[in-house]
């Protein structure tokens, strides 16, 4: 499977022209970019994670997918929930209410990690989220301190799954993850983000063309 | 400072509504904090090495060359003390003139540049000359920190060549028409086409202030532009050739040619446009409460007028509005002069806020940040410190608070964004733009909402009227369950759509020039102020429009050559020092 090596900046760009094209709004793309950001600079699948969301819900408005709220009860039929929006109004909230939060089923719930780091930092306390029986740790500073050994299990999850976020008592914890300058994406995910991306573009016209450039010539 | 006067009345920040209006933006100068100038005080105080390291250049002027700045080595407790070296890295061309443009559109340059961290080997020039001269259709990678390109200006260049060819130097006056003999068309810097990020970058010390690595990059791009017109023209005329004459060299900057693309930047950062704003009025405000004048400052003064006045006359537009602020300037820096040279100028209290008050109710808004500019340059001591707080982890402001409630969200609107309640979104004249991005070039463009498609696709700079959307739908009550002590986090859970402004409208209550007091998206926006308010804290000088969104500008003219940093420094370069 051949790959392609962006930037984090080009990956945050992509990320949120991709989620506007989804349909997403400006600011909540923003938030998803970020986040995509946050991962990538981890070393943490990113953009193939935001890639597989999007191809998941592929047509879905994702107005449909706003969470109920947080701590709502959870039925084995309830509907599925958006990660982005689901992390960003975990990010809103700053602390947890409680000690605990559980949230709907979330698809790709991997993407939730970054926002819950935010609460963490913001709360200066460490953290724990449970995503289908695996433990993501983080400490006090929002950086992770435990992953699951074989953490693809929580990236490459398919279906919407509840994930639980407990506060610890000890915000401490060495960080596991090393920084990474790159974010690396394969290159059938790379078309589905740009797919997306190219949504947001509009197509030349010979009036944005001449409005564009200069009124003069420009070579002299 | 004993200088500050300290039982004067409390002089205040001029507020933001005054200051970032779109026509005082479009006037605004550069100033000692402008960072091409910090730049150039870093290499003068720490003695950086800015020199030719490779030149590989056939008669044609195709071929490789590489450019190098290096840090000073062991000075204690600077971080720049690693003695790091960047390089520039130049592939030089032999262009067909039919394919000489500026637009972004433009697929072969003269000249294409990178800025490589440290010094590049073999391999890495063999990458980067498969990359960097296709520019946005080829990669670079971490080791970059700048992508760029730029082409000759015909005319004074073969003039110039055509001159040292035949053992004469150029008449400085023909090189004062146009100030360069290349014009940079686009610097692309952190992430652009795979270069590094400058959040990986913030650590080092010689990066602290903004577009330090894309500066550093066109400084040693004027290098190269006049040893390639010295190399062509000895290949023109080994027997008879000469080089350019010292004085000349320095004479000439480097253009560059701006269109929309960096007109969206300063609406897209604006908590680090804050800091860009916060520090210039600090050191304003700072200046106006100095006590006392002395005779030695009043004439640096003085100085900087004429200079200011000598160098209008090499100010060249024929765009009708700049024309006219050029010629408003002059008339502005004719009534300063005689003002300074009247007795007893200067000898009340607050002098230079007396001198400041009555620019405002006598001058242009041009000639009023022409002498902000020349306020600040008396006091190095006072002002040179904010020039370090020009930067920001943006990241670090992202977060909303959600538990604020929708009553303080609507009384954040009403005291931070006056200016929004006064506009009629209702017309089509405040409505008539749309900002977006191309499909063609992926650059930046502004579409006319009502004859053009495309405006669902529109990008969020519209600040004003989503600012007025938002109030509104906070005070329309319309959505159930919503009242003024809903909390921000359960009203975006409704209303997404918001999201962007309700980030803005949080931020700006801590960062107060965050935003610009005006409609981005009126019918007689000019675009061309955004950019001139961005270059002007680059450092770019001689602001020419060629439209109402396109502009060229100077860069680095007058500034010491890599031979003169260390020795006499003249922090005053920009200043031209012919008196006319």
């Amino acid at each position: 499977m051949s790959t392609k090596e962006l930037s984090i900046g080009e990956l945050e760009a992509l990320v949120l022209k991709a989620c506007r094209g989804a349909g997403y709004s400006w600011g909540l793309s923003q938030e998803a970019g970020r986040a995509a950001a946050w991962l990538a600079i981890r070393g943490l699948p990113s953009a193939d994670l935001f890639a597989f969301y999007l191809s998941q819900i592929n047509g879905v408005d994702p107005v449909s997918l706003t969470p109920s709220g947080l701590n709502i009860d959870v039925t084995d039929n309830a509907r599925p929930q958006c990660p982005v929006m689901t992390g960003a109004l975990l990010s809103d909230y700053g602390k947890l209410a409680g000690t605990n939060v559980d949230t709907g089923p979330i698809y790709s719930p991997a993407i939730i990690l970054p926002f819950v780091a935010y609460c963490a930092k913001s709360a200066k306390t460490g953290m724990c989220m449970n995503i289908n029986g695996a433990e993501v740790w983080l400490n006090g500073d929002g950086e992770l301190t435990s992953l699951p050994p074989d953490y693809d299990q929580i990236f490459d999850l398919n279906r919407p799954s509840i994930v639980r976020i407990a506060c610890l008592d000890e915000c401490d914890g060495v960080p596991v993850t090393s920084e990474s300058r790159r974010a690396v994406v394969s290159e059938s995910r790379l078309q589905t983000l740009e797919t997306l991306a190219h949504l947001t573009y509009v197509p030349a016209s010979d009036q944005s063309r001449s409005g564009a450039g200069a009124g003069l010539t420009d070579n002299d | 400072m004993d200088r500050i006067a300290t039982t004067a009345p409390s002089i205040e920040l001029r507020p933001p509504e005054q200051v970032l209006r779109l026509e005082r933006m479009g006037s605004m100068h550069q100033t000692r904090l402008s960072f091409m100038r910090v730049l150039l005080r870093r290499f003068a105080n720490e003695r950086w090495q800015v020199e030719k390291r490779h030149w590989d250049v056939n008669r044609e002027g195709v071929g490789v060359a590489v450019y190098s700045c290096k840090g000073p080595g062991g000075v204690s407790g600077s971080e720049s003390a690693s003695g790091r070296t960047y390089s520039l890295v130049v592939f030089s061309n032999d262009l067909d003139p039919a394919k000489r443009s500026d637009r972004v559109i433009a697929e072969e340059w003269d000249a294409t540049f990178t800025l490589f961290d440290g010094v590049p080997d073999e391999s890495d020039i063999r990458r980067l000359q498969n990359n960097v001269p296709l520019q946005e259709a080829g990669r670079i990678t971490d080791k970059e920190l700048s992508l760029s390109r730029a082409n000759r200006s015909v005319r004074l260049f073969n003039y110039v060549r055509d001159e040292l060819a035949a053992g004469r130097q150029p008449d400085a006056s023909e090189l004062d028409k146009v100030g360069y003999l290349m014009r940079t068309t686009a610097v692309y810097g952190s992430g652009k086409f795979g270069a590094l990020d400058r959040r990986f970058l913030a650590g080092r010390e010689e990066f602290g202030s903004p577009f330090q690595c894309e500066l550093m990059a066109v400084y040693m791009i004027r290098m190269f532009s006049v040893d390639i017109v010295e190399h062509l023209a000895l290949a023109d005329s080994p027997t008879t050739a000469v080089t350019l004459d010292k004085g000349l060299r320095k004479s000439l900057g480097i253009g560059n040619s701006t269109g929309l693309g960096m007109a969206p930047f300063v609406v897209n950062h604006p908590v680090l446009f804050h800091h860009w704003i916060v520090a210039r009025e600090k050191a304003l405000r700072d200046v106006r409460h100095v006590a006392t004048v002395s005779k030695d400052e009043v004439s640096l003064l003085n100085s900087l007028v004429r200079r200011q006045l000598g160098g209008l006359v090499h100010w060249n537009s024929e765009h009708p509005v700049q024309v006219q602020k050029v010629a408003a300037l002059e008339m502005d820096l004719r009534l300063l002069s005689d003002c300074l040279t009247a007795e007893n100028y200067l000898t009340s209290e607050l002098p230079l806020n007396t001198l400041y008050e009555w620019a405002e109710s006598s001058l242009s808004l041009e000639g009023q940040e022409c002498l902000v500019t020349m306020l600040i340059e008396l006091y190095p001591d006072l002002v040179d410190q904010y020039a370090s707080h020009m930067s920001v982890d943006e990241e670090s402001y992202f977060k909303i608070d959600g538990q604020m409630k929708l009553n303080e969200l609507s009384k954040i609107l009403r005291s931070h964004y006056r200016f929004a309640f006064e506009l009629n979104f209702e017309t089509q004249d405040s409505n008539a733009r749309f900002w977006y991005a191309s499909e063609e070039k992926l650059e930046p463009r502004l579409g006319e909402r009502f004859e053009e498609p495309g405006a669902e696709r529109e990008h969020p700079l519209a600040v004003a009227r989503d600012i007025m959307r938002l109030h509104e739908a906070i005070e329309s009550k319309a959505v159930e369950g919503v009242d003024g002590l809903t909390t921000v986090a359960e009203f975006l859970l409704l209303h997404p759509e918001h999201r962007h402004v309700v980030r803005r409208a949080q931020q700006v209550t801590v960062f107060p020039y965050a935003e610009i007091s005006d409609n981005l998206i009126a019918h007689d926006m000019m675009p061309i102020d955004l950019l001139r308010c961005k270059l002007s804290f680059f450092g770019a000088i001689k602001f020419d429009p060629r439209s109402d969104r396109w502009v060229r500008i100077n860069m680095f003219q007058h500034a010491p050559l890599p031979e003169e940093l260390h020795c006499n420094y003249d922090d005053t370069w920009i200043y031209p020092t012919k008196v006319s």
